[in-house]
């Protein structure tokens, strides 16, 4: 077995293009399946990191599923989610160093129009901005919900 | 001059609440503006305060039609982070369960199109095709929806050895109806000038929109997660993805007959290999801070389960990506250029499943005034409701 798995060539990918830039890289094993790489970069970069990697896997089938957002406690965080059909592998690409005050990335929906859909969601949801996007107007919450409730975060109370 | 159309929330032809804004000149549909979220229900937010073991049953819930796909999805993530070796006999049981489900959700799918298009005998014998196949639910996990079949570790009813042959006789009536549907889909002029050249989405613009499922595979890519992502026993069964270049409602209707065929030779292939030995592995702890991602085909496309583990047996964080919610988005690239009767026929072409698409909404606005209720004044109110105390 010489020749490199794929989940090794993108653990590469990353790191020879990102660099410092790249916090860590790891390939998590799952049950009867291709391994999970989760990818954690700062969050400066994490647009040029997902677009460079759907760009040079095209080929190998790799689209973006869904973009989550997560609430970290200290921080706020996304992950991308990028499936590359040919090869069977799954790529997180994770930031987790957004300010819980102003959380703020690029967009990605100026080169791919169904993540504005996805950025929209993660906005309802975690309050998370994303510059350069169209419209970050209301997509999953109703158009009269209070501004700054962010219904996804930790510190949101549910009931009175 | 163009003028607004709404279409929804609330509409004869839409079976749940979403906005559909066509902007009309004339017959024509110039633009398309969508708004979901009349359906929104909490869920990921609810699954915090879950055990492992809740959300599988929280998951089931989140669609009543693809009922199976999102527990299964879901448990193999935590199998994965746990480490949970799931015994051969669950996997194929899981197979046979998640095929059934794929034919069945076809097939009532087919039959709102029929509707749709004014062709309500298509509705009626598609759905005589789907009863026995409900029966067969009904048989092997006691309920004909929301079978809870998916526990973490394998699955939590066996098929008897009874079962099988009755399994196989709906499995063999089912395809000689639906060759009879191919017929209809190939051959009848009124209902080819319906779908023909309605709603194209073309290869580019689906790769663009990262449409999944049929929808995508009408369109000409060539995806499908069970052979993509082999999960339960797809990896040891032999079938096609089958594929159609239009793009149009009729190559989005003739893939998902074609793949109904497909399922039904997985599932008697299933049940023939079917192994021997337990249904369900045991226990292992399952340990916080650690993250998984599972993709699986539902009946609609690719589904995506990503959780990260909390402490006391809970998830930190559970996203659910259904394939509604990428699918719904390429609408307002289907539906210009297309009459307003057409619409309909386009919106109910990928199958949009709108309690997939929205999960979260709990508050209330009066007058201003934000009005919060807590669980206790719900259950309060619940219970007021239903003549309680």
């Amino acid at each position: 077995m010489s020749e490199k798995s794929f989940e090794e060539v993108v653990v590469k990918f990353f790191k020879e293009r990102f660099g410092n830039k790249v916090k860590s890289c790891e390939v998590k094993p799952r049950m009867k399946s291709k391994g999970l790489v989760v990818v954690s970069v700062s969050s400066d970069v994490v647009k040029e990191a997902v677009i460079s990697f759907l760009n040079e896997f095209d080929d190998r089938g790799a689209k973006l599923s869904t973009i989550s957002g997560v609430d970290f406690g200290k921080n706020m965080g996304l992950v991308y989610h990028i499936t590359v059909d040919e090869e069977g592998v799954v790529v997180n690409v994770k930031v987790d160093d957004l300010s819980k005050a102003s959380p703020e990335v690029d967009t990605l929906s100026d080169v791919i129009p169904a993540a504005a859909f996805m950025e929209r969601e993660v906005h309802d949801l975690f309050g998370i901005k994303f510059r350069g996007h169209p419209s970050l107007k209301r997509w999953v919450l109703v158009e009269t919900w209070p501004e700054g409730a962010y219904p996804l975060r930790k510190d949101f109370k549910q009931g009175g | 001059m163009s003028c607004v159309l709404p279409i929804g929330p609330y509409h004869p032809a839409l079976k749940e609440g979403e906005l559909f804004k066509l902007i009309v000149d004339g017959e024509e549909v110039v633009d398309a503006e969508i708004k979901v979220g009349y359906n929104h229900r909490g869920i990921e937010k609810l699954a915090e305060s879950m055990t492992y073991d809740q959300v599988v049953y929280l998951v089931e819930r989140i669609c009543g039609i693809c009922s199976n796909i999102h527990p299964l999805c879901f448990v193999q993530v935590i199998e994965d982070i746990a480490g949970i070796e799931v015994p051969d006999r669950a996997r194929y049981i899981r197979t046979i369960i998640a095929e059934l489900e794929r034919v069945h959700s076809h097939l009532l799918w087919l039959g709102v199109l029929g509707h749709i298009v004014g062709f309500d005998t298509l509705l009626m014998w598609s759905w005589k095709i789907r009863e026995p196949i409900l029966d067969i639910f009904e048989e092997i996990t006691g309920n004909r929806r929301h079978y809870a079949i998916n526990v973490i570790g394998g699955v939590k009813w066996d098929i008897s050895p009874e079962a099988a042959p009755k399994i196989l006789s709906v499995v063999r009536d089912a395809r000689k109806s639906l060759n009879r549907l191919l017929d209809i889909a190939t051959r009848d002029s009124t209902t080819l000038a319906r779908l023909r050249n309605v709603g194209v989405l073309s290869k580019h613009d689906a790769k663009k929109f990262c449409v999944v499922g049929p929808t995508a595979r009408g369109s000409g890519l060539h995806i499908d997660t069970r052979k993509d992502h082999p999960y339960a026993a797809y990896k040891e069964i032999s079938f096609d993805v089958p594929t159609v270049n239009d793009g149009d409602v009729w190559a989005r209707t003739y893939v998902r007959i074609l793949e109904m065929i497909e399922s039904l030779s997985i599932v008697e292939q299933a049940l023939g290999a079917l192994p021997s030995g337990p249904i369900k592995a045991d226990r292992k702890e399952i340990p916080p801070w650690q993250e998984g991602t599972r993709v699986c085909e539902a009946p609609r496309g690719e589904d995506l389960h990503f959780v990260i583990t909390g402490e006391n047996n809970r998830p930190w964080r559970l996203k659910v990506r259904s394939p509604s919610v990428v699918n719904v988005p390429s609408l307002t690239k289907m539906l210009p250029g297309y009459t307003v009767a057409d619409s309909v026929a386009i919106i109910g072409s990928i199958d949009p499943c709108f309690s997939c698409t929205d999960r979260v909404a709990i508050v209330k606005e009066d007058g201003g005034v934000k009005e919060f209720y807590s669980f206790d004044e719900l259950i309060k109110m619940c219970r007021r409701k239903y003549g309680g105390v």
